[in-house]
């Protein structure tokens, strides 16, 4: 199982969808595309509610991309889901502490 | 024109071409679907499909000629057209020579054969394997490093002689800009026929006894623009002579020779680097502690030619307090590396000076936060101090900062998750970390663990956290190492030994039989 990785544009914000595996060998795809949802838009929503397996590689890419967040004043939101992502980001604390709410 | 191959890539056109020169008319190598699509009646065609779309080529191609055998790659498009050439000459109609079918079919058996393996010696050893009998009587493989000649491969096809060629010097030096015929293939990159210096390369009487060789075909190693070595064949019979064709094919096959072993070097060189930083970041051995027994298994991904980011440590202050660390870092390969070995480090500073493991990981959190580049240091860490009682136990307190809970195996088989999750370091500048206390009698083991082990992918889904419980379950009554060990064992087999992720535990137990 790889990764699927969609971008909808609706007015004024892309919604990145991610499904599959987020890992050493697929994480620089999710990279690539929300460095083109920064380039479209100021507001991101990262839905990762369908990936199947989110590891240390997923966690450094979605921290980044929040401090990205913060430092450059655009909001990335996190949709979590109940998976994989979502026990992940429980486990390290994450998901209280991005900078933009996590809806569950 | 009876057989067409289409669509080889133009390193590959060329190639194909000089294997196949002495066919003439025969066999036609063309680069593009064109030629193919034109192909007149009653012509076999080869189609490399790598460089077409794969719908064009079903649509279009088959309908235009239905025989067409469609390959992926170099390698396949010989197989089929040995096999093509074989269909020709079994029908009675082939003027092909036996000798170009041997050409081929070699080529196509040796390829996957030297593709095969990035292990340094499978590599060579089927290097000298395929090259003998069928080329030659005996071959070498000589690899130049320097102002020296390395001897990585030889064989014979009679077993006593392959005998005495492994008894020639492994390694000699050489002039590099002299007149030894090695140094100077590697010079020119030219392949060559040699007579009469054929002893220097392979040995005299006085090494061989009486099968001293007459004649050897050398062939440079290239791969990247520069010779790494010369593949050196030699017949035994005094009556042949190596052809044109015979220093073609064997070219060809230095050619796959010299990428295979320059691959296999590079890997040779990178996992030997990776395996030496790794076994720097873990401690050489675990303290001696009083009343406590130790015990760490420790397994990186893969082959562990990647340097992952699991690291774990056991610091003892004084005769009274032990701090055990396990710890996951973010990334691969050296900034994995350099991050690990700033997390010890700050780890074994704080552990002097900090009273619990709560601000020792506040201390790191600070030291990561601080360090931030234009991707962030981020570090998953589960410590656990244990302080020394007055009645042979411990009193265990216990921080878990983004990391997987440790486990305590009670000595009655209980096993309990120790502590309650905290933020990941690195993250943010006042990272939540909870610190928990429970007391550890004699015969209680306290496991801490990384995500590899949880994570591992099995058969029927992630390991989890309660089947690792269940294993640990498993191991009431053993000893700390021998705790480690049996965990280690059963994740690697639940995955059939496919490790994707590092895998770390460190176990701690207090001993029954506490005397101080």
């Amino acid at each position: 199982m790889a990764i699927d990785i969609t971008l909808h544009e609706t007015s004024g914000s892309v919604r990145v969808v991610v499904a599959g595996e987020v890992d050493l060998v697929t994480g620089h795809e999710l990279e690539r595309a929300l460095s083109r949802a920064e380039e479209r838009s100021r507001s991101i929503v990262l839905d990762l509610s369908a990936v199947e397996f989110f590891d240390s590689t997923g966690l450094q890419i979605l921290l980044d991309a929040d401090h990205r967040a913060r430092a450059g004043g655009h909001t990335l939101s996190v949709v979590a889901g109940d998976g994989e992502a979502a026990r992940v980001l429980e486990l390290t604390r994450v998901a209280t502490r991005l900078s933009s709410t996590v809806i569950e | 024109v009876r057989v067409l191959i289409a669509g080889a890539p133009t390193s590959e056109r060329s190639r194909l071409r000089i294997a196949l020169a002495d066919e003439g008319d025969d066999v036609i190598v063309a680069g593009t679907t064109a030629g193919a699509l034109a192909a007149a009646g009653g012509t076999r065609l080869i189609v490399i499909a790598d460089a077409f779309d794969d719908g064009a080529i079903d649509a279009d191609l088959r309908r235009a000629n239905p025989g067409a055998v469609v390959v992926r790659g170099f390698s396949e498009a010989v197989v089929a057209l040995a096999a093509a050439l074989r269909s020709e000459e079994q029908g009675g109609r082939g003027r092909l020579s036996a000798e170009a079918e041997r050409r081929t079919s070699f080529l196509a058996e040796a390829s996957p054969l030297l593709d095969a393996s990035l292990d340094l010696r499978a590599t060579l050893d089927s290097i000298a394997d395929v090259s003998v009998p069928r080329l030659a009587d005996l071959c070498l493989v000589d690899v130049v490093d320097g102002p020296e000649v390395r001897r990585v491969a030889a064989a014979a096809a009679d077993v006593q002689i392959e005998r005495l060629l492994r008894g020639l010097p492994r390694r000699y030096q050489v002039d590099v800009a002299g007149d030894d015929p090695i140094a100077r293939v590697v010079r020119t990159r030219l392949p060559e026929v040699i007579h009469g210096e054929v002893t220097r390369v392979f040995g005299g009487r006085a090494q061989l006894g009486a099968d001293v060789p007459r004649t050897a075909m050398l062939l440079p190693l290239t791969a990247r623009g520069r010779a790494i070595g010369v593949l050196a064949l030699a017949t035994l019979d005094a009556a042949r002579t190596f052809s044109a064709a015979d220093l073609e094919l064997a070219g060809e096959l230095a050619h796959r020779a010299a990428l295979a072993l320059d691959n296999a070097l590079l890997y040779q060189r990178q996992s030997t680097l990776a395996r030496v930083l790794q076994e720097s970041l873990l401690p050489e051995r675990l303290p001696d502690f009083a009343g406590v027994e130790l015990g760490a298994a420790f397994r990186p991904a893969g082959d562990g030619a990647v340097i992952g980011g699991d690291f774990y440590d056991a610091i003892a202050s004084g005769s009274d307090t032990l701090t055990l660390a396990i710890g996951d870092v973010t990334g691969k390969g050296a900034s994995a590396a350099a991050l690990t070995s700033l997390t010890r480090h700050t780890l074994r500073t704080a552990a002097m000076y900090e009273p619990g493991p709560s601000k020792i990981l506040c201390a790191l959190n600070r030291a990561l936060v601080a360090g931030r580049g234009r991707r962030g240091k981020y570090c998953t860490v589960a410590l656990c101090r244990l302080d020394r009682r007055d009645d042979d136990g411990f009193g265990a307190r216990v921080s878990c900062a983004g990391h997987p809970l440790p486990l305590v195996l009670r000595r009655t088989g209980t096993v309990e998750p120790l502590g309650a999750p905290g933020t990941i370091l690195g993250f943010v500048d006042d990272p939540d970390i909870p610190e928990v206390e429970t007391t550890l009698s004699p015969g209680d083991a306290v496991v801490l663990y990384t995500d590899g082990i949880t994570e591992a992918r099995t058969r029927t889904g992630l390991l989890g956290a309660e089947r690792f419980a269940t294993m640990l379950h498993g191991c009431i009554g053993m000893s700390a190492p021998a705790i480690a060990a049996r965990l280690e064992r059963a994740v690697v087999e639940s995955q059939r030994g496919d490790t994707r992720d590092d895998v770390a535990i460190t176990v701690a137990r207090v001993t029954d039989d506490h005397s101080g």
